[in-house]
């Protein structure tokens, strides 16, 4: 079965996220920063990838370029918290890649789960 | 005719030159009094009417404490009395700022010189005083708009983060919404398949992570809040790790998270008696110019330490930027001098004035050559009006009325 990642350096959204997503009956994995999601191996393609952006260390936009050179990349889902002008720099090179804004609508996670 | 000498003829003569010296004080700007060892006043000239509200005829011959805030009136005998049997000083030759008493009960500041003279009548003393009321209301003039502009750096400060805070409460907001709608699963299945203790228990705890995430939210506006609005300044004795720590937290909101913030804190650090929210601003001042100086650098950094030496608690914050040049560092705490864009200019020149009010420094090693900035920030250990106090058990200047 499918695996969500979460990787999210805020305990509280990251803990959250882990509360819907398990609510939801998945598995779920959860990284403080993209460093530990990267050590702990590549993800299989049917894996779904929650990244925020604004992360310490290793940005959120290496971890989706990471992925994103898999030879079956996951589905990935980016959040940020962010002003507009913040998150076009740090995507400028990322078209096409779906993106959450914090706050999170309650209903926005749902459909990927 | 007498030949001789008039006994009375010194006095005739001594009476002239003292009209005449008379009116030469009263030309001085300085209010001039002279005493005799009884505290009698003999000489008391026009400048002193205008500080005291009294004409000479009124004083000429009472004790001098009729002109002295009620503590030292009591006091001043006792004073003369001692000096003159024993010869320590109080005041004499030295000067100082005391309180005086006008005619209608209000004291004032002035300050006061006294020196010595040795007559045929016997020692006279003679006070030199020079009103300071005019100078205390610059000073406190001063003081309020040191304060207003402590208060628009914050605001400035709070500007730029702007975008940063609303950041920072995004993340409580955004977990609180996921823990919601999470309980609101629970309540789904519960509903379909009945109610368990298990459930409900579990229900409970998400409930209680939103409820903390709630807490974290209000705690940052209060934080904000704190900074913002316009209060008098205060000293409390207070813990100076957490203190750094929680501006360390604040000015770090939203910023670059590539920026590695490294903080070593000393140990068993004694507490310090400042103005709390003062001192968090200069923390924020010089950690945001730190913060700022490393943006866009390999492998930014900035280290936060504090320690200890024999009389002061210390807060270095060092950077790996470029460092000041030579020809910036004349002008670097001076207010409105900017390196950058956005700059008001107004960060160290504040945080300097926070110092020293504190009876502290705030110091700079500009670095350079491969070395980013290192500004350290040295507070006394016991606040200046403490040592003072303790040190002097007569603190004229400082005397409380009515209480
Ligand atoms: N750590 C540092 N490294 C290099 N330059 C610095 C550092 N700290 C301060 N400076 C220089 O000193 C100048 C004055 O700093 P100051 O904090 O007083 O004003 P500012 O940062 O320009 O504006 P603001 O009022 O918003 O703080 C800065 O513009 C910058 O050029
Ligand atoms: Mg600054």
């Amino acid at each position: 079965m499918a695996t969500i990642h979460i990787i999210e350096d805020d305990w509280g959204v990251r803990d959250a996220l882990i509360e819907l997503v398990r609510g939801f009956g998945h598995t779920v994995a959860a990284y403080e920063d993209g460093e530990a999601f990267m050590r702990a191996g590549t993800p299989p393609p049917d894996d779904v990838i929650f990244v925020d952006l604004g992360l310490p260390g290793v940005g959120g936009q290496h971890v989706i370029k990471w992925l994103n050179g898999l030879p079956v990349p996951p589905r990935v889902v980016a959040i940020s918290g962010r002003s507009r002008g913040d998150i076009e720099a740090a995507l400028r090179d990322l078209p096409n890649l779906t993106l959450l804004r914090k706050p999170l609508a309650a209903e926005a996670i749902t459909p990927f789960l | 005719m007498h030949t001789t000498r008039d006994p009375d003829g010194g006095t005739e003569i001594g009476t002239v030159s003292e009209a005449r010296l008379l009116s030469v004080l009263d030309t001085a700007v300085d209010g001039i009094i002279v005493i005799d060892e009884g505290a009698r006043i003999l000489v008391f000239n026009k400048a002193c009417e205008r500080m005291f509200g009294y004409a000479t005829e009124e004083v000429v011959g009472r004790n001098v404490n009729m002109l002295m805030s009620p503590e030292h009136a009591d006091n001043h005998d006792g004073y003369l009395g001692n000096y003159q049997r024993t010869g320590h000083r109080r005041i004499i030759g030295i000067g100082r700022e005391v309180r005086g008493r006008h005619r209608d009960g209000t004291l004032f500041p002035i300050d006061l010189s006294v020196g010595e003279a040795r007559t045929p009548d016997g020692r006279q003393f003679i006070g030199i005083l020079r009103d300071l009321t005019a100078r205390k209301d610059t000073e406190r003039r001063l003081n309020e708009l040191q304060a207003d502009l402590i208060r628009l750096t914050r605001i400035s400060a709070l500007d730029e983060m702007g975008s940063a805070l609303a950041h920072e409460l995004n993340q409580p907001l955004t977990a609180i919404m996921l823990y919601l709608q999470a309980v609101g699963r629970e309540f789904g299945r519960a509903k379909d398949a009945g109610h368990t203790p298990e459930a409900d228990d579990r229900a409970n705890a998400i409930l209680e992570k939103a409820r903390r995430e709630a807490q974290r939210a209000g705690s940052i506006i209060q934080r904000i809040r704190s900074l913002v609005e316009k209060r008098g300044p205060e000293r409390k004795s207070v813990d100076f790790n957490p203190l750094v720590d929680d501006a360390v937290d604040l000015t770090l909101m939203g910023q670059d998270r590539n920026v590695r913030v490294v903080r070593e804190y000393g140990e068993d650090l004694p507490p310090v008696e400042v103005d709390p929210v003062q001192i968090q601003q200069v923390v924020v001042n010089v950690l945001r110019n730190a913060v700022e100086a490393v943006r866009g650098r390999e492998g930014p950094q900035v280290i936060v330490s504090t320690s200890l030496d024999d009389r002061h608690l210390l807060l270095s914050i060092e950077d790996n930027g470029p460092g000041i040049p030579q020809d910036r560092l004349a002008d670097l705490f001076q207010a409105f001098k900017t390196g950058k864009r956005s700059g008001m200019g107004l960060g160290l020149a504040i945080s300097r004035t926070i110092a020293q009010n504190h009876g502290g420094e705030l110091l700079v090693d500009p670095g350079g050559d491969g070395r980013g900035a290192r500004f350290v920030v040295r507070l006394p250990l016991r606040s200046p009006e403490v040592s003072e106090r303790f040190s002097d058990g007569l603190a004229p200047g400082r005397d409380r009325t009515g209480s």
